[in-house]
Parts: structure tokens; sequence; C-alpha cells
């Protein structure tokens, strides 16, 4: 289906009025008239005015993409899903809703991920236990009309155009299902790499694009109307920042979104370990894929490309001065959680759920975080004492009203509904107010509140550099990510240890590239008093997370009275303990496979149980110098040190293994073990596989 | 740093200052896109006489930051010209790495002799191209009053499948 009839990439088209940034901006789709107020249904609460619903054959225009606010086409009908609180929240005009009454709660059989809605359906993803639920609008309020169990987390959503199709991803599980909606039934499920999270549709229907919270693959499920097949697309992040002539890893691709003809994709996530001014981090990125090639459309950097110099700058120049990497921003947003293309303007908005800002980005040329157009600060309300906004912190989705001047966040540390006026020259923040309206208050009480807004929240300058916890744990998993955790010299005074992505970010001076330390998932497996860290060099939890504090930048922790590093900890403590939700895990027997294998693993020649102590979390928190694994040339060798026995609950879901991540899977692991741990070398094939089968149930 | 003389970065650091007034008007409206009539042979850099009778053209998005550029065309050779841009240097980013003249004024009249002023960037629009460039000027910064900043960026590219290029400078 090609949508270029007349010579211009679709893309470019329309463009012409908004050269030198001109304010005229039109309003090509006009929402149609609402219709006339009819009472709310008898017995529901919230707003006196029903939806105004379209004719149940109103198909959409585009394909559907989920997310965590869809608004019904043709209407300015939104729904909110609200994962905590096990609910979506719906109101018939989001464009003027201004207080909790104009939105009807409406119970989920479970936490919700995303919505889609289209003439009077609204399709939910449920996570535990994994399901897609068909919704209809009655009234004030939305009654169930069917369901499809799917895998286990499921999360990420997307329809064809004609509604006969969705495509559901499933993170924790690692699959891709694609459903008949005529018949709710799993017309195929696929296995994918781990933790797909986005999925959109191509307007014919046929192709979806998956992003991955790990690793900067993408999928690309082709023949989704006939037989599905998957298949891994290559993407390097954030190609201009990278190590000359290096492709980057990347974390955190919850959303992508296309261009309306097809021809771009665009993945919003970070760039683990790009180049800029004390990036320690790496970079927030947009990358862009040509749907048609398949290719990444922004080159690589080069170290020794062109520059020419003014005669000032050769005499000022250093040999940390880096004219050849881009020189704006390194994060115009940061922890990116939603992307949506808006098509009027060709521009990209895109949500940080770090720093509590909604961006609006060029969606022109190759790389769209060089362009940023506006930025809207949508975090208020900044906590004196602990820091991070009290207001809408943590945005986790962006929705346009059908005229695409306004854009509707929901902001999931805090529960708030936000309205932005997006209207006007695309370069000027408009001055009008931003409306909030609070859907709901924290369901574990205050403490985890403040907890749950500070793990997020990445402004917060003692907590950390510029990334917040869940930058690294995103829902208190991890980023399947080594980090290298190096000690060098910054301009503020003396040597400290700081994580970096790559070891290209240490200055070269320091002439270190950092021991590897694998990321660890937190969610329910950190009720221990302690001790933390690889090493187990942080006796209690609090202290593992100050520490933290102190490497999760570059450089020292600004000026600071201790109390107020171990305030924060504490309330984010409590988070992590209460309010983190562990991925589903169905109560099931075990298969005479994994019988076997737990004989195994218990069993006092392989004496797993030795450390991994099944009664505390499969730990026993204590330190052993095993023999060193090989050393990677990444990475400072560290030949004497000795590792705490890491819990083994969740496992599966969360390669790669080991401290410095060097085993990709417990097959290999087991395998490759030999006698470093316990004992393995004796255990025949099927021991072996065995062994594996029942470390896949913890 | 300690190699500049105090005496030239207060003379960079005065021109800096607000008050430098913008002499470039803005594009004419009859200004055409840079795309219109773009001949896809290749051909020659132009001459200086050939610049100076040049058209004016619009890129396909032009930020704020590029108030003060003016972008000319010539056959296929684009030139985006920033004279009253105080230009530390001039950067390839990335991508296609040929085709380029850069200049930086190294002086203006009435101004210190250190000071550069003015920075123009010359290219062909080609098929096949991926194009990022930047501009960098001085401003203070974490390296003191004389840090180079980011002026612009231009981003110019041509995929094989597309019918025109797009260029935006931000
Ligand atoms: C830059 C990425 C990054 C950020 C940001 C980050 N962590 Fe971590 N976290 C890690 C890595 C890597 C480790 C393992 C480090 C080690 O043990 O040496 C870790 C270890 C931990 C541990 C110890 C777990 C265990 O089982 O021993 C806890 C608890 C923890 N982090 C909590 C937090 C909290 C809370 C925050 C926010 C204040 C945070 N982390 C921010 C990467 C990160
Ligand atoms: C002497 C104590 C000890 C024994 C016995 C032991 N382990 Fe471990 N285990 C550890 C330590 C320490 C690590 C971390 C090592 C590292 O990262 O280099 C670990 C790591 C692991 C991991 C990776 C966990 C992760 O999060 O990356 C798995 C899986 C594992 N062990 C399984 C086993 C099995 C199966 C056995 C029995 C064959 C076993 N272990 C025996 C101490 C032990």
């Amino acid at each position: 289906m090609t949508f270029v009839p007349r010579g211009v990439p679709q893309h470019v088209r329309a463009l012409a009025f908004l050269a030198f940034g001109l304010a005229a901006c039109g309003d090509p789709a006009a929402p149609p008239a609402p219709s006339a107020a009819s009472p709310a249904s008898a017995g529901a609460s919230g707003p006196a005015v029903a939806p105004s619903i379209p004719p149940p054959s109103t198909l959409p225009d585009r394909p559907l993409t989920g997310g965590v606010i869809a608004r019904l086409g043709g209407t300015e009908t939104v729904v909110v899903v609200d994962e905590d609180h096990a609910a979506l929240h719906l109101t018939p005009d989001a464009k003027t809703a201004a207080a909790p009454d104009a939105f009807v709660k409406v119970e989920m059989p479970g936490a919700p991920a995303q919505a889609v809605a289209w003439g009077d359906t609204v399709l939910v993803t449920i996570r535990d236990p994994g399901l897609l639920l068909r919704l209809r609008l009655e009234g004030a309020t939305l009654k169930e009309v069917g369901r499809v169990a799917l895998p286990g987390d499921a999360w990420g959503l997307a329809v064809t155009r004609d509604t006969k199709r969705a495509v559901v991803t499933s993170a924790w599980t690692r699959k891709v299902s694609v459903i008949d909606l005529e018949k709710l039934a799993v017309a195929s499920t696929l296995d994918v790499a781990r933790e797909p999270r986005g999925v959109t549709l191509s307007n014919d229907g046929d192709t979806a694009w998956v992003s991955h919270l790990v690793g900067a693959k993408l999928t690309k499920v082709s023949g989704v109307g006939a037989s599905p097949s998957a298949a891994p697309v290559t993407l390097a992040a954030s190609p201009l920042r990278a190590p000359s002539g290096k492709a980057l890893e990347a974390a955190l691709g919850y959303a992508l979104a296309l261009s309306p003809d097809d021809s771009r994709l665009f993945v919003a996530r970070h760039a683990l370990g790009a180049m800029g001014r004390e990036a320690w981090f790496g970079a927030p990125t947009v990358d862009v894929l040509r749907t048609k090639t398949g290719d990444g459309i922004a080159p690589l950097h080069q170290g020794n490309a062109m520059v020419y110099r003014s005669a000032v700058a050769k005499e000022l120049e250093t040999p940390d001065t880096k004219a050849n990497l881009p020189a704006d921003a390194l994060s115009p947003f940061i922890q990116p959680r939603d992307i949506r293309y808006r098509a009027t303007h060709q521009t990209l908005l895109v949500v940080g759920e770090g720093d509590n800002a909604l961006v609006e980005l060029d969606a022109l040329g190759l790389d769209p975080t060089i362009g940023v157009l506006r930025t809207y600060v949508l975090g208020k309300e900044t906590d004196p004492h602990l820091g991070g906004a009290k207001t809408c912190a943590a945005p986790s989705g962006v929705a346009l009203s059908q005229d695409e001047n306004t854009a509707y966040v929901f902001c999931r540390a805090t529960y708030d509904f936000a309205r932005v006026d997006l209207s006007g020259d695309p370069f000027e923040v408009p001055n009008a107010e931003l409306v909030f309206v609070r859907l709901g208050s924290d369901p574990y009480g205050a403490e985890v509140a403040t907890g749950r807004r500070l793990f997020y929240d990445a402004t917060d300058k003692l907590t950390s550099g510029g990334l917040a916890c869940a930058g690294c744990h995103p829902e208190g998993r991890d980023d399947g990510f080594v980090w290298h955790e190096a000690s060098f010299d910054t301009p503020d005074g003396g040597t400290r240890s700081n994580f970096v992505g790559s070891y290209e970010n240490v200055p070269d001076l320091a002439k270190t590239k950092g021991v590897p330390r694998r990321t660890p998932m937190l969610a329910g497996r950190v009720s221990a008093n302690g001790p933390y860290g690889w090493r187990g060099e942080s006796a209690t939890i609090a202290e593992r997370i100050t520490a933290g504090m102190g490497l999760h930048r570059w450089g020292g922790i600004p000026q600071h009275a201790p109390e107020n590093l171990t305030a924060r900890a504490s309330f984010i403590a409590a988070f992590i303990r209460r309010g983190l939700v562990t991925p589903p895990k169905p109560a099931r027997t075990l298969t005479p496979d994994e019988e076997r294998g737990k004989v195994v693993f218990e069993s006092k020649e392989a004496s797993c149980t030795l450390c991994h102590k099944p009664e505390s979390e499969f730990t026993d928190r204590v330190s052993y110098p095993l023999k060193p694994l090989p050393a990677q040339k990444r990475f400072d060798d560290e030949p004497k040190a000795a590792f705490k026995t890491p819990s083994l609950l969740f496992l599966e879901g969360r390669a790669p293994y080991l401290h410095d991540g060097s085993a990709p899977s417990l097959e290999r692991l087991v395998a490759d073990n030999q006698d470093r741990m316990g004992k393995t070398s004796h255990l025949s094939e099927q021991d072996r596989a065995a062994l594996v089968a029942y470390l896949k149930t913890l | 740093m300690s190699r500049v003389s105090p005496i030239a970065i207060a003379a960079v650091v005065a021109a800096l200052s607000p008050g430098v007034a913008h002499t470039e008007p803005e594009p004419p409206s009859n200004a055409k896109p840079f795309t219109e009539g773009l001949p896809t042979e290749e051909s020659k850099k132009p001459t200086p006489d050939e610049w100076r009778d040049a058209p004016v053209v619009t890129a396909t998005r032009t930020g704020p930051r590029a108030k003060g550029c003016t972008v000319y065309r010539v056959r296929e050779w684009i030139r985006v010209s920033c004279p009253d841009l105080v230009t530390s240097s001039i950067a390839v980013l990335g991508g296609t790495a040929t085709g380029y003249a850069f200049w930086i004024d190294p002086q203006r009249e009435g101004k210190d002799a250190k000071l550069p002023a003015g920075g123009e960037i010359q290219f062909p629009v080609r098929k096949g191209d991926r194009r990022v460039v930047q501009m960098l000027t001085f401003g203070p910064g974490y390296e003191g009053p004389l840090t180079q900043l980011p002026a612009l960026v231009v981003q110019e590219h041509w995929l094989d499948d597309e019918p025109v290029p797009i260029m935006t400078i931000l």
C-alpha cells in the first residue's frame, strides 16, 4: 500500500506552513460534533454525560497502537489505564475533564497495561493473569464482553485497521500473540527475545514491530494476517553518539511509533554507553528505522570525521573537546515511556518518566533527539525535602486529541491525568495552564507513595546523577546490562567509583575499563535484611541504596547532610519491598523432568543448596571466592574477588547470568560451570537438562 | 584555556553579549523549497560568481536557532550561511564524508581580529546522502566563558527510494 502518490513523501507534505516557525496550525481533522447529552446509566457514579459514541461500524483510520491512555477515534472519550489500582478510568470528554468526578472507575480482573479503543469497543491487556479483555461502552461505563487467555504479563497491544486482528506482547514470558478478534481466540503465539513491550502495526495490518526493554534489537512480525513469523531486526542505539564505529546496546524500549506512510519507525529508548559530556549512563534516544530496508537511518559516529576550527577554538582545545559529537543536550528527556507521531506537524511526542517531561521532537531529520522543538515540564510541586515532583511524577503514556492540538498524559507515580495544550508555534511552549486531575492515591499508603516517586525520579541531584532507579531497574526488574564500575578522577575533586555504560566513557587518563556488574532484579528479591551488592559489601538494603546514590553518577554526590540520603533510602526501600510487583508465576505442580532437576539441585553431590538455600530466596547471602571467570576484553580483571550467592528467584526471565553477564542462558551456565559452584561435571546430559528445567521454575 | 590571553577572551566575551544585532534579513517570502527543480546529475561546485547570484531557498524545517542564517542553492549545491553567528567550529557528526567546504570568518569590520564571526557550510545534495553537520559557537559553560556550545545542526538526507531529499536546520 503506497501513500506517496504525488512525488513527495507523505511525512514531508504539509510542512510548508511550518517553515520559520509560523504559528498558523491547520485543523485538518476537525472532530465531529459531540452527540446530544444522554443521561448516565443508572447506578454509575461519575459524569452525568455519556460518552459520544460513534456508530459501531466506525473503523479506525489507521491501525491502533495501545498505550496507557487510549482515545476513542472521532471523540474525546479517553480511557486511562491504571495498573496499580487494577482499574480503568473513563472520561467522556478528556478535553474538558477537570475533576475526578469527570472519570468513571472500572475495575479490572488484574493489573491492566495498555488499551486501545474504537467504535464502542475497548481492548485492554491484563498482566497477571495474562489476558486480553474486550469491553463495550455502555452508558457511562464499560462492560466486559469477552476475554482471551494469553501468556503471562500481557502488555503491549496493537490492532489492525480492519479490527480483525490484535497483536499482544507478553513481557516476562517473552511471547508475541496474534489474536483473531472475530473469534476472540489466539491465532498464533511466537517466541521472541527478552521483554517485548511496545508493538505497532503497518497500515496493511500485515507487519508488526515490537520493541524490547532489554537489548537494541527489535522484533519484526511478518504475516500477521495469515501465518505470522518473528525475526529480530538490528537497530543500533543513538549511532551519532556512539564511540567511534561502535554499535551501542539499548534498554527501556517501552514504545515505538510508525510514520503515517509506514516508511519510518521511531523507537524511543535509552542508548547504553553513548558518549557526551559526563555521559556515564549513555543517552536517551529516538532511533529511526527505515522499514523498507530494515536499516537505521542515522549514520554511525566516526571519530575521524572532518572538523574545521576557528583560531580561538584551536587555542582552547583540550583532549576532552569532542567537536564531532552532538553538543546538544545529552538528555532531552529521561527514561522514555511512550512515543506518538503527531501527523499534522511531522513531529514526535515523547514522555520521559525520569524528568517528568513531554517533549516534541522533529520527525524529519536523521536523529530526532537533535531536533528538540519544545519541552513541557509536567512535574510540579517539587518536594523541598526529598526532591522529585509531587504532581505528575513519572508520566507513562501520552495520547493526542482528535485535532492533535492537545496531549493527554498519565503520570503513573502520582496517578495524575494531565492535559497539555500543544497549539501554536511548535517551537514555543504555549503559556496555557496545564490541567491535572488526580485519579487515585497510592494503594500502599504514604511511605510507599514517596518511595515510588523517588524510584522513578531522575531530577533529584542527591539520589542520582541523571538516571533514576527505574532507568536500570525498570519496573524493579533489570536492564539485562553489564555496567562498568570504574574508579576515576573528576573535576569535583578526588577519585570516585562510578558506573559507566562503556569503558570509552571513562576519561582516558584513568586507564581503567572498570569491573563488570550486571544489574540485578529487585522485585520480590529484596526482603532480606542484607547483605546486598554482588560482593555483599552493603550490610543492609538502606546502605546499598545510599551506596548506589554515589555510584550512579559522574563524580561525587553534591554537598549534603548524610540524613538526607538515608531519608530517601528508607522511603525507596519501603517501595521496592512493598510497591514493586513481581512477575507472574502461576502456581503449578512440577513436571517429572523438573522434579528430577529438583532432586539434582538438592543432592549432596551437586551441593547447590549449600549456598542457594531454598528457605531464604535461594541464597545464604555469603560471599565466596569462586574460581575467577574468564577475563573479558571490555572490562578490567578482578582476580581475587569474592561474590555473594545471589538469589535464584525469577531466574528464567532475566538472562544474562552471573555478575559479569557471561552466561547468556541457564543451559550455558550449567554446561560451562564445571565445578566452579557446587558440582555439575558428574551430571549426565539429561540431569543437566532437568536441572535447568527446575531452575526455570524458581 | 590558559593559552589564550585574557584580552582576547574579553574581546570575544564582549562580542557575545547581547546587543550584537542580526543584520541578516528573513528569507524573502518568495523563497522556494530547496528541493524544487533539483537536478539529479552531478555538477562541479559553483564559482563565487554563481554564488553571488544564487537564489535563497528554504529547508524542509528550520528552527529558531537558524534565525539569521540563509540557505542558497546553485544546481545541486547548497550553502548555509550564518554571517552573524560567532562560529567556533564546524564539524561533521556522521554520514557522507565528502563534498563539504566550510568557512569561518576570521574577522569582521570593526571587531577584534581574534573574534571568529560568521560560519558557512557548503555541500552538494545527492541521492544516497546522509549528512549531519554541527556548528558550534562560544558561550559561558562548564569550560568557562569560552565553552564551545551548540549553535545549530544541519541534517540532510536523500534516501534512495524517496523522491526528494529532506533538510532540517535546527
Ligand atoms: C546505572 C544503573 C543503576 C541505577 C541507576 C540503579 N541501579 Fe541498583 N544496581 C545496579 C547494578 C549494576 C547493581 C549491582 C551492583 C553491585 O552489586 O556491585 C545494582 C544493585 C542494586 C541493589 C542490590 C541488589 C542485590 O540483590 O544485591 C539494590 C537493592 C539496588 N541496586 C537498588 C537500586 C535503587 C533503589 C536505585 C535508585 C536509587 C538503583 N538501584 C539505581 C544498577 C543500577
Ligand atoms: C559455594 C556457594 C555456591 C554453590 C555451592 C553454588 N552456587 Fe550458584 N552461585 C554462587 C555465587 C557466589 C554466584 C555468583 C557468581 C558470579 O556471579 O560470579 C552464583 C550464581 C549462580 C547462578 C546465577 C544467578 C544470577 O543471578 O546470575 C545460578 C543460576 C547458580 N548459581 C546456580 C547454581 C547451581 C545450579 C548450583 C549447584 C550445581 C550452584 N549454583 C551452587 C554460589 C554458589
